[in-house]
């Protein structure tokens, strides 16, 4: 099945719009831009999506923050990385768990993040401020008035997140523990020895 | 457990690397999830035995072990007896004189620790930016995002910027000059929204301070931008992170605007304003 050859100049013109863009552009932006209707947009990012889908190209179309973008694909990232000058610099552990206590629980005061994480995260707060991942997005009502603090749009680019809801819900990573009241029924207490792994000595 | 050592005088000859556990909630969990068990007082029954005996092992490699560790093990006890036997949890009193069921506070902790652990685990499992998948800069300069209007966070990126722009200006010796000039806050905003009138966009901050920019007038014209921040007369917004700031009118600011504005700063003494006075004839 062949596509309309203006179908196919549009995907040419927003391919060219994208690219150069570098960052991820919205369709409103590009609509403008390429002076299309929204629809006929929509349509010429299907294509380029599954186009760049296929095995033979390095990077393809993404969806992240509501907007689209050209990335590599994921199995290249060593090489990439060895291009880099400066050794990509990764988040902490600290940081990270901050930023998932944040993006899940947002919006969350400090010293409810510092009851989960049994630590003073104000430092850390402050790497994720200044790193543009989080933001106050208001102020709790009461005694101090407490900023509360959320993610941001820069959150959403580098975890490659659609939006908040792209989330992965907990249940999903329940892999290995069952749900609550699943017991098998030969499961009973002191019938077997517990084991000691060699390695948890 | 941390990384132990055989006896405190063979520190350093003999290391026993053992997973890191971050407290006991930590460890507990580990168990639980190790042997494959839903969090239930029927699994913290079962791997009871199995938490005090690392417990032992840890004081046997003289480990510092945190209070916690055996308040947990007595709960952990106490829950399989109540397993076992068939008895009702007695309940204690928190700070607070609620009571409390001490092995439903033990399920909630672990959790919430498994919550927090499995949040953290998702959050790695994504394709990072720049570590995993890579893009391109781009080189048209548009920006797609609207103009933030002010946020509370918004006057601390300013302090970050005017940080090192006081940084590079130095350290001034006052013995240069014998009258020190008197900066008025008030005729900082004048000016300022006066060049962003002439300019009709965005300009970058640094544009806004008078070159070259003396202390006095750095700091004035910092404390001017806040105080139009605060009045919603200007607009901040960051090109990218770390990037320069530019500042905007707010839309719509007319020249009427400007006439209602009541310019003040509790900064200004009497002889600043005395100056303003008269240099706001000529604006």
């Amino acid at each position: 099945m062949s596509l309309e050859s203006d179908v196919l100049e549009n995907v040419a013109l927003i391919e060219a719009l994208i690219f150069a863009n570098g960052e991820p552009i919205s369709i409103e932006r590009l609509s403008v831009a390429a002076n299309l209707e929204r629809n006929e947009v929509e349509k010429a990012i299907a294509v380029i999506q599954s186009k760049f889908s296929a095995p033979e190209n390095g990077f393809e179309l993404v969806q992240v923050a509501g907007k689209y973008q050209f990335r590599t694909k994921p199995q290249f990232a060593l090489y990439l990385r060895s291009l880099k000058a400066e050794r990509p610099r990764r988040l902490t552990n600290a940081a990270m768990e901050t930023l998932a206590i944040i993006a899940y629980r947002q919006p969350i005061v400090r010293s409810d993040i510092e009851k989960i994480r049994g630590v003073d995260v104000t430092p850390t707060l402050k790497t994720l401020i200044e790193r543009g991942l989080i933001r106050i997005v208001g102020h709790q009502g009461g005694v101090g008035q407490p900023a509360l603090y959320g993610t941001t749009e820069e959150f959403l680019k580098l975890f490659g997140l659609n939006s908040l809801a792209e989330l992965p819900t907990l249940r999903d990573l329940n892999e290995v523990s069952r749900d609550p009241g699943e017991v098998e029924p030969d499961e009973t207490i002191g019938t077997s020895p517990p084991d000691v792994r060699a390695d948890a000595v | 457990m941390a990384t132990a050592a055989y006896g405190a005088e063979y520190s350093h000859f003999f290391e026993v690397r053992l997973p890191v556990f971050n407290g006991p909630i930590d460890l507990l969990l580990h168990l639980v999830k190790q042997r494959e068990l839903p969090i239930e007082k029927v699994a913290l029954a079962e791997v009871a035995s199995q938490y005090l005996q690392c417990v032992e092992i840890m004081r046997h490699f003289d480990l510092d072990i945190a209070g916690e560790y055996l308040v947990i093990a007595a709960t952990l006890l106490s829950i399989k007896s109540c397993v076992l036997l068939n008895k009702p949890v007695e309940l204690i009193e928190d700070e607070d004189g609620n009571l409390l069921d001490p092995h439903e506070e033990l399920l909630r902790k672990l959790r919430e620790a498994k919550l927090f652990r499995d949040s953290v685990a998702a959050l790695n499992q994504r394709q990072l930016l720049n570590f995993d998948v890579f893009a391109s800069p781009g080189t048209l300069d548009g920006v797609d995002a609207p103009p933030i209007s002010y946020q509370p966070h918004d006057a601390w990126l300013l302090g970050q910027a005017f940080r090192k722009m006081l940084d590079r200006c130095g350290q001034e010796q006052a013995v240069l000059s014998i009258a020190v000039d008197q900066v008025s806050v008030v005729e900082r905003m004048i000016s300022i929204i006066d060049f962003l009138r002439k300019q009709g966009s965005w300009v970058e901050f640094e544009n806004l301070i008078p070159s070259p920019p003396s202390r006095l007038s750095l700091i004035a014209s910092f404390v001017a931008l806040l105080e139009l921040c605060k009045r919603q007369v200007i607009e901040l917004r960051q090109e990218d992170i770390g990037g320069r700031i530019s500042v905007a009118l707010v839309s719509g600011f007319g020249a009427d605007d400007l006439d209602e504005l009541e310019l003040s700063s509790e900064f200004d003494t009497e002889q600043s304003v005395e100056k303003e006075k008269k240099a706001g004839a000529s604006v």
